[in-house]
């Protein structure tokens, strides 16, 4: 980065910073906002429930929580604000899995849609349906942490922030659902056997 | 197959999945919420409206009279009756006119080793109780109430504790040393007790972890007619105020571990399994049980 690009986004974060403290009490500065972050948690409720109707659905629940709790919001930087709402979006989709029963449509509906990964790469003896499977027999908390660090490809630090935890308790719980789903995969491939 | 991160992050990068978003969506829910938000502001105002009544001295002092008097009114009007025989008591099990009327005893605590004294003052969590500055209170209820949990079945959320046994929750050791508690892993974790039997539940008593003066986090205490919590959920205790763990908003306050442990009044609240959530605490991520102990009688 040259010095012009980091003094370039010094300059958007301490506007986007402004913003934040605005939208507590102007609908313009909220509309701004709502501009910036709708395509980011649209796409992190696309990669938790893998279904568009709900996530817009959920993405909905996201903004409204947003509208009616940013009066009392505490936060005053972009960093607060997208911590707030990516915590909003993790816990209502979270809500969502836990509390439906369309939980296996969900999952049937995901693995159809989905085109296999690439098999050239044969280092990797795996496709995604079978590793879907394995991430939603998870807590809904660890899908969480899949999705903000895999998919969303936020840091250790980044995450614990978002869920409320310390970094290195973000590390050793990547760890545990790694082993985790290592071990959910090992039983499907021996079951095939 | 899944060797580490990288092998994940590769898998990932090979998906093809439409994340585009739908632009009718997206400009019907920026009304939406610019609407929400709009509606905040109205409602905000009505408030302001009466704090600037409020303000006034006069006003406020005028208004608690009303209140004290209105309540001291309704008081001697409804307990009137029973007042010398309630007086003596300190009923919180069941309600008053039944502790007048039924027999009623206190319920036998038998609690460990205390391990400090007092509240550190630099605890600062929000929506905390004040500590007592006293012993608990005996608590009352019917006559025959018992510890009915004691060597009961317990399940948990993490099957693989990191300190400890899962059935250590229920075998009535409830010192603080080393070897009496079980840890569970970070975030939202809960054990479930099944009494074996549908009981009349008059007190749920906790003890997380009273070594440290602790505070755990999103303590939610639920009683249900099946073991998966599906069938008759109450929700006897919940002190979760932002709803992160995905339970409801708890109106209850966040408390100090003691040697007491932490009495849940359950009213005779009828039920065969207690579950109880926890989500770390003011220490550390981890989550912690040194004893459940459920007070009732067999369901008639």
């Amino acid at each position: 980065m040259t010095m012009v690009d980091a003094m370039a986004k010094v300059t958007d974060d301490t506007d986007n910073d402004d913003l934040v403290q605005r939208a507590h009490t102007e609908a313009d500065a909220l509309g701004q906002l709502y501009e910036l972050y709708y395509d980011r948690i649209f796409q992190f409720c696309v990669y938790r429930l893998f279904n568009r109707e709900i996530a817009e659905d959920v993405t909905s629940t996201v903004f409204l929580e947003v509208a009616r709790g940013i009066r009392t919001f505490a936060g005053r930087t972009e960093e607060d604000f997208r911590n707030w709402i990516y915590a909003i979006a993790a816990n209502q989709t979270n809500a969502f899995i836990r509390k439906t029963s369309r939980r296996q449509q969900i999952l049937e509906k995901a693995i159809s849609s989905m085109r296999s990964p690439d098999k050239a790469d044969k280092s990797i003896n795996l496709d995604w349906p079978t590793l879907y499977h394995a991430i939603l027999k998870l807590k809904p908390q660890h899908q969480t942490i899949v999705t903000l660090r895999f998919f969303e490809k936020l840091s250790f630090e980044q995450i614990g922030q978002i869920i409320n935890a310390r970094e290195a308790t973000v590390r050793v719980t990547l760890h545990r659902i790694l082993n985790k789903l290592r071990s959910h995969l090992q039983a499907v491939f021996d079951g095939d056997k | 197959m899944l060797k580490n991160e990288t092998d994940f992050e590769k898998i990932v990068s090979r998906l093809d999945i439409d994340t585009k978003p739908n632009p009718a969506h997206r400009e019907k829910l920026r009304r939406q919420m610019l609407s929400a938000f709009n509606e905040t502001t109205r409602v905000k105002n009505t408030i302001s409206f009466w704090r600037t009544i409020m303000k006034s001295k006069t006003a406020k002092l005028a208004a608690a009279a009303v209140i004290i008097i209105a309540g001291i009114a309704g008081i001697y009007h409804f307990i009137k009756p029973i007042e010398t025989t309630i007086d003596e008591l300190r009923p919180i099990g069941i309600r008053k006119i039944e502790i007048a009327a039924a027999k009623v005893a206190p319920i036998e605590i038998k609690l460990p080793k205390e391990m400090f004294v007092g509240t550190p003052l630099d605890i600062r969590v929000p929506n905390l109780e004040k500590p007592l500055g006293k012993p608990r209170p005996p608590f009352y209820a019917p006559v025959g109430t018992k510890n009915v949990s004691l060597g009961k079945p317990v399940s948990s959320s993490d099957k693989e504790p990191i300190i400890g046994e899962i059935e250590m929750i229920t075998d009535g050791d409830k010192e603080a040393s080393d070897g009496s508690y079980v840890e569970l892993g970070p975030f939202v974790q809960h054990v479930t007790i099944d009494l074996e039997a549908t009981y009349e539940i008059y007190a749920i008593v906790v003890w997380h972890y009273h070594k440290q003066p602790t505070i755990y986090f999103d303590v939610v205490v639920q009683v249900a007619d099946d073991a998966d919590f599906i069938t008759n959920v109450r929700t006897l205790f919940n002190n979760d105020i932002d709803n992160s763990s995905g339970l409801g908003v708890g109106k209850n306050m966040h408390y100090v571990e003691t040697y007491e442990g932490k009495l849940i009044d359950a009213k005779g609240v009828r039920a065969r399994y207690i579950r109880l959530y926890s989500n770390g605490n003011n220490g550390n991520d981890m989550n912690h049980y040194t004893e459940v102990s459920v007070y009732g009688k067999p369901a008639q």
